[in-house]
C-alpha cells in the first residue's frame, strides 16, 4: 500500500477525538458499547481491504472518472451528489467539534465566529490546492504529529491517575450485546482509506495490499479505540463517563507533566488534535469539493480562461460550516452526528454497489 | 583616428560595418602593412586585451611578413569563429572580438579583456572547513572553476547570451547523466523567452525565471560556494553562471535544499545531525517565538505552568499596551537594526549595533515600554534568523514571522497553529521547475548522490 493510504487511515482514527466519536461510545459504556467496537475493527478492516483492493485495479483513476466511463449519468450524479454531502458532513461534524473543544478549553472568552474564522482562512485555501499538495500536506502534518502522539500515549498510559479497576469494570460488560449507534460511529474510524475514491487518481504507482498492512492498520485501532474509549474511563470512572460533554479531553486534563514547559498535557494534545482535524477538514471538503466539482462548472463563473466556479463552492462550503456552528449548540450536534453514523452503512452499500457497477461496466 | 584611416583602400565590408558602429573613440580600424602584405583589423579597444592582440596577432604579423602565411595562420588560430549575420557581429564586436581581414578572408577572433578574474573571500555563506574562496566575477573564470571541481565528460556547458540590452553572457551548466531534463527544459524555455530590459546580476535572473510575479519563497539559491554548485551538480540540478557576478544560479530548488549548510558536509555523523537540527530549530524559533510569546500573554496564559505564567506576567508590569503591539516594536526595530548593520560600512557596525542593541534594550526595559522576557525573544529570535543557512530562507522568515504575529493577534493560539499550517499548505502548494517545493523525500543523502553516479 502506498504510504499516503496508512495516513489517510491514521490521520482519521487520530482526528476522532475532535468529533462526536468518544462521547457516543462511552454514552453506551454500560450497553453494548465495547462489542461494537471489537466489532467495528473487523468491520472497518473489511471494508479497507475491499475498497483498496477494488481501487488497486484502477491506478490512478479517481471514482469521477470511472463512474462516467462505465456507467451511465443517471447513476453517477446521484451517487456522486450523495458522497459529496457524506464527505462535505464529516468534515462539517470536525469542524464544529473542533470548535466547540476549542472554545471550551482554549480560548473560551473569544467569540464562536472569530474561532471559526481562523480554522475556515486556512482550510478555504487548503481545500483549493492541488489534490497532490493536498497529500504532501497530510504527510508533513502526520510526521510532525509522530512525536506528540508518542508523548501523549506515554503520558496517557503511564499516568498515576489511570485506574485499571475502573477500566476492568468497563471490559466486564463484554457480554453485552453490540449497539447500532455505537458500532456505526466506531466503524467511521476506520474509514479513511474511502478517500481514494478521489486521491486514487494520484496513487500512481502499482500497489498491492499486504496482510501486513491489514495487521498495522487493526493494532492501530485496537489503540486508537483504547484510547478514545477506555483511557477517560479509566481516568474519569465508569459511572460517570456518561456526564462529561468532552470526555476525552476532559480525561487527558487529568494528566500533568510535572517538569514540562507546559503543565496541562492537554494542551500538548489540544495542538496535535487541531492539526490533525484542520488536515482531516481539509481533506474531507477537498474529496467533497472534487465531486461536487465533477458535477457543476458553471458557465457563468468564467472569467478571462479561468473558471471561479472552485471558489463558489468552497465559499458555500465555509459559509454553511460558518452558519452550522454558530447555529447549532453541544447536545444537538450529537443528536444530529448520531443520525449521520447511523447512515453510515448505507453510504458503505452505496460504494460498495457502485463499485460492483463500475466492475462490472469494466467488465463488458 | 577613424576618419583617418577611411582614406586607406578601406574594404567594403569593414566599411560598412565601420559606418555603423558609432564613432567613439575606442572603435579602432587599424590597417598593418608590411612589403607585400597588408592586413586590416577592427576592435574596440576597451573591450579586447591589448597584450594578447599584439602577442598573437600583430607579431606574427610582422615576423612572417607574407599575406598568405598569416591568413593561413588566423585560420588556424583556436578563438575564431566563421563571421555571423551583421547584427551579432556587431554585438560581438563591441564585447571583445577583433574583425580581421587578409587575403579576402574575414576572420573574427575573441580577444576579450576579462572582467574580474580574482577569487574572493567567500562572505555571504561562510564555512569553516569548506572552500575559503567564492567564485569570482567572470563568467569563463567560473566556468573553469566548477570543472575543475568536478571531472566528469558529461559535464555539459551550454553558453547563450540573454536578449537584454546589457546582452550577458549566461552559462547552463549540467550533468547530463544526472539532470533532471523536466527541468532543464523548463528553465531554457524561460530562458528563451525572458522578457526583461535589463539583468545585471544572478540575484535578479533567477527572480525574472518564476513564473508567478508575487513569491515569497525563493525557488532557487543562488550561491557563491563552488562546493556548493558541484554538490548541487551531482544531485541532477542545473546551475546557471551569468557574466559579471560572482554567484551563480542553482535550479530547480526544494525548500529543503535551502537548508543545507554545506559545513554539514564537513563533519562527523552526529555532529553534522546536530547541525542540521540546530538549523531546524533555529527556524522554528524564529517563526514562531515572538507569536507565541503574543498568544500566550494576551489569549490563553493557562497554558504554560503557573510559575512561568506568573514570571511573564510580572515582567510585563507597567507595560501600557497590549503584548502584540510590544512585539510589533521590538520586531521592527531589531528589523532596523539588521538591515543598518548590512548597509553600514563595517568600521561602523559594530558600534550601531552596540548603540542599537544594548542600549535601546536596556533603555526599553527600564522605561516599561517593553518586558525584559520580550527583550530576550526578540533577542533569541534575532540570532536564529542567523542560523537559517541561506540568507535568502532568512529573509523570508522575517516576513513569514510578521504574517504569523498578525495572524496570532487576530485569532490567539489556534491562529498560531492555523497560520503555520498555512504556510505548510503554501509551501507544498509552490513548484520550482516542475519539483514540488515541499515534501519529505525519505532518500538519505548518500542515496540522492549516487543515483547521478552510475
Amino acid at each position: 500500500m502506498s504510504r499516503f493510504l496508512y495516513y489517510f487511515i491514521f490521520i482519521n482514527m487520530l482526528a476522532t477525538i475532535t468529533t462526536p466519536v468518544p462521547r457516543l461510545l462511552l454514552l453506551r459504556a454500560g450497553d453494548g458499547a465495547l462489542t461494537a467496537t471489537l466489532l467495528s475493527i473487523v468491520a472497518g478492516v473489511l471494508f479497507t481491504y475491499i475498497t483498496v483492493s477494488f481501487f488497486i485495479q484502477f491506478t490512478g483513476q479517481d471514482i469521477i472518472e470511472l463512474l462516467t466511463e462505465h456507467t451511465s449519468s443517471w447513476i453517477r450524479i446521484p451517487v456522486t451528489l450523495f458522497f459529496t454531502v457524506m464527505w462535505f458532513l464529516a468534515g462539517t461534524i470536525t469542524l464544529v467539534m473542533t470548535v466547540f473543544l476549542l472554545i471550551t478549553f482554549l480560548t473560551p472568552l473569544m467569540s464562536i465566529y472569530t474561532i471559526t474564522l481562523s480554522i475556515l482562512v486556512t482550510v478555504f485555501f487548503g481545500v483549493l490546492l492541488k489534490s497532490k499538495s493536498v497529500l504532501y500536506t497530510l504527510e508533513i502534518v502526520f510526521v510532525l504529529s509522530i512525536p506528540v502522539g508518542t508523548i501523549m500515549f506515554f503520558k496517557l498510559f503511564t499516568s498515576n491517575e489511570l485506574d485499571f479497576d475502573q477500566v476492568r469494570l468497563a471490559l466486564m460488560h463484554i457480554n453485552t450485546l453490540p449497539d447500532y449507534t455505537a458500532f456505526t460511529s466506531s466503524t467511521f474510524m476506520f474509514i479513511g482509506c474511502a478517500n481514494l475514491i478521489v486521491f486514487n487518481k494520484y496513487l500512481k504507482e502499482k500497489q498491492y495490499i499486504s496482510k501486513w498492512s491489514l495487521v498495522m492498520i487493526s493494532i492501530f485501532g485496537v489503540f486508537m479505540i483504547i484510547n478514545s474509549y477506555l483511557i477517560p474511563i479509566g481516568l474519569s470512572g465508569f459511572d460517570q463517563i456518561d456526564q462529561f460533554l468532552f470526555p476525552w479531553t476532559s480525561a487527558a486534563d487529568a494528566v500533568r507533566m510535572k517538569f514540562g514547559f507546559i503543565e496541562r498535557v492537554v494542551f500538548i494534545f489540544m495542538f496535535l488534535f487541531v492539526t490533525t482535524s484542520f488536515v482531516s477538514i481539509i481533506i474531507h471538503w477537498h474529496v467533497a469539493y472534487k465531486l461536487l466539482l465533477s458535477v457543476f462548472r458553471w458557465k457563468f463563473l468564467q472569467i478571462k480562461q479561468k473558471n471561479y466556479t472552485p471558489y463558489l463552492i468552497v465559499l458555500i462550503f465555509c459559509s454553511i460550516g460558518m452558519w452550522v456552528t454558530s447555529q447549532i449548540t453541544q447536545n444537538q450536534l450529537y443528536e444530529y452526528s448520531k443520525y449521520y453514523y447511523n447512515v453510515l452503512p448505507l453510504f458503505v452499500a452505496v460504494l460498495f454497489l457502485s463499485m460492483l457497477a463500475i466492475k462490472k461496466g469494466a467488465a463488458s | 583616428m577613424t576618419e583617418k584611416n577611411k582614406t586607406q583602400e578601406l574594404p567594403i565590408f569593414m566599411k560598412t560595418i565601420t559606418g555603423v558602429l558609432p564613432a567613439s573613440f575606442d572603435v579602432l580600424h587599424v590597417p598593418l602593412a608590411i612589403e607585400n602584405a597588408d592586413a586590416h583589423l577592427l576592435y574596440v579597444k576597451t573591450v579586447v586585451d591589448g597584450s594578447v592582440l599584439q602577442q598573437t596577432i600583430i607579431k606574427p604579423f610582422y615576423e612572417m611578413t607574407d599575406a598568405t602565411k598569416f591568413a593561413a595562420y588566423v585560420k588556424g588560430m583556436p578563438n575564431r569563429i566563421e563571421i555571423p549575420a551583421t547584427d551579432e557581429l556587431l554585438t560581438l564586436l563591441v564585447s571583445g572580438f577583433v574583425l580581421v581581414y587578409v587575403e579576402d578572408t574575414y576572420s573574427l577572433l575573441e580577444v576579450r579583456r576579462l572582467g574580474n578574474t580574482e577569487r574572493g573571500e567567500t562572505i555571504a555563506e561562510t564555512t569553516i572547513h569548506g572552500p575559503q574562496l567564492a567564485l569570482s566575477e567572470d563568467l569563463e573564470t567560473n566556468i573553469s572553476i566548477v570543472r575543475q571541481n568536478y571531472h566528469q565528460v558529461s559535464l555539459y556547458v551550454e553558453s547563450q547570451q540573454l536578449n537584454d540590452k546589457g546582452n550577458t553572457s549566461i552559462a547552463i551548466i549540467y550533468d547530463e547523466q544526472a539532470v533532471n531534463l523536466e527541468a532543464l527544459r523548463k528553465v531554457k524555455e524561460k530562458l528563451d523567452f525572458l522578457d526583461e530590459p535589463l539583468i545585471q546580476s544572478a540575484g535578479e535572473l533567477a527572480v525574472r525565471l518564476t513564473n508567478r510575479r508575487f513569491t515569497l519563497f525563493p525557488t532557487w539559491i543562488v550561491t557563491e560556494r563552488p562546493d556548493r554548485i558541484v554538490y548541487n551538480l551531482t544531485g541532477g540540478k542545473v546551475i546557471i553562471l551569468v557574466d559579471n557576478s560572482p554567484f551563480a544560479i542553482v535550479l530547480p530548488v526544494v525548500f529543503v535544499d535551502l537548508m543545507v549548510s554545506m559545513e554539514e558536509n564537513y563533519h562527523s555523523y552526529f555532529v553534522s545531525l546536530y547541525n542540521t537540527l540546530l538549523g531546524w530549530f533555529g527556524l522554528m524559533f524564529c517563526l514562531v517565538l515572538p507569536a507565541l510569546y503574543v498568544a500566550v500573554t494576551a489569549y490563553s496564559p493557562e497554558v504554560l505552568r503557573t510559575e512561568l505564567t506568573l514570571s511573564i506576567a510580572g515582567s510585563r508590569i507597567g507595560v501600557p499596551y497590549p503584548s502584540y503591539i510590544e512585539a510589533f516594536i521590538m520586531l521592527i526595530f531589531v528589523e532596523l537594526l539588521t538591515e543598518a548593520s548590512v548597509r553600514l560600512p563595517r568600521s561602523i557596525n559594530a558600534a550601531a549595533t552596540t548603540v542599537g542593541g544594548l542600549i535601546i534594550g536596556t533603555a526599553a526595559t527600564e522605561a516599561a515600554l517593553a518586558s525584559n522576557i520580550l527583550i530576550m525573544v526578540i533577542a533569541i529570535v534575532a540570532i536564529s534568523t542567523f542560523v537559517i543557512p541561506i540568507n535568502e530562507l532568512g529573509f523570508v522568515v522575517r516576513v513569514c514571522r510578521l504574517f504569523l504575529i498578525i495572524f496570532t493577534t487576530l485569532f490567539g493560539l489556534t491562529g498560531l497553529v492555523s497560520g503555520m499550517l498555512l504556510l505548510i499548505l503554501h509551501l507544498t502548494n509552490l513548484d520550482s521547475f516542475g519539483e514540488p517545493y515541499l515534501r519529505i523525500g525519505w532518500t538519505s543523502k548518500r542515496r540522492e548522490k549516487k543515483v547521478t553516479l552510475k
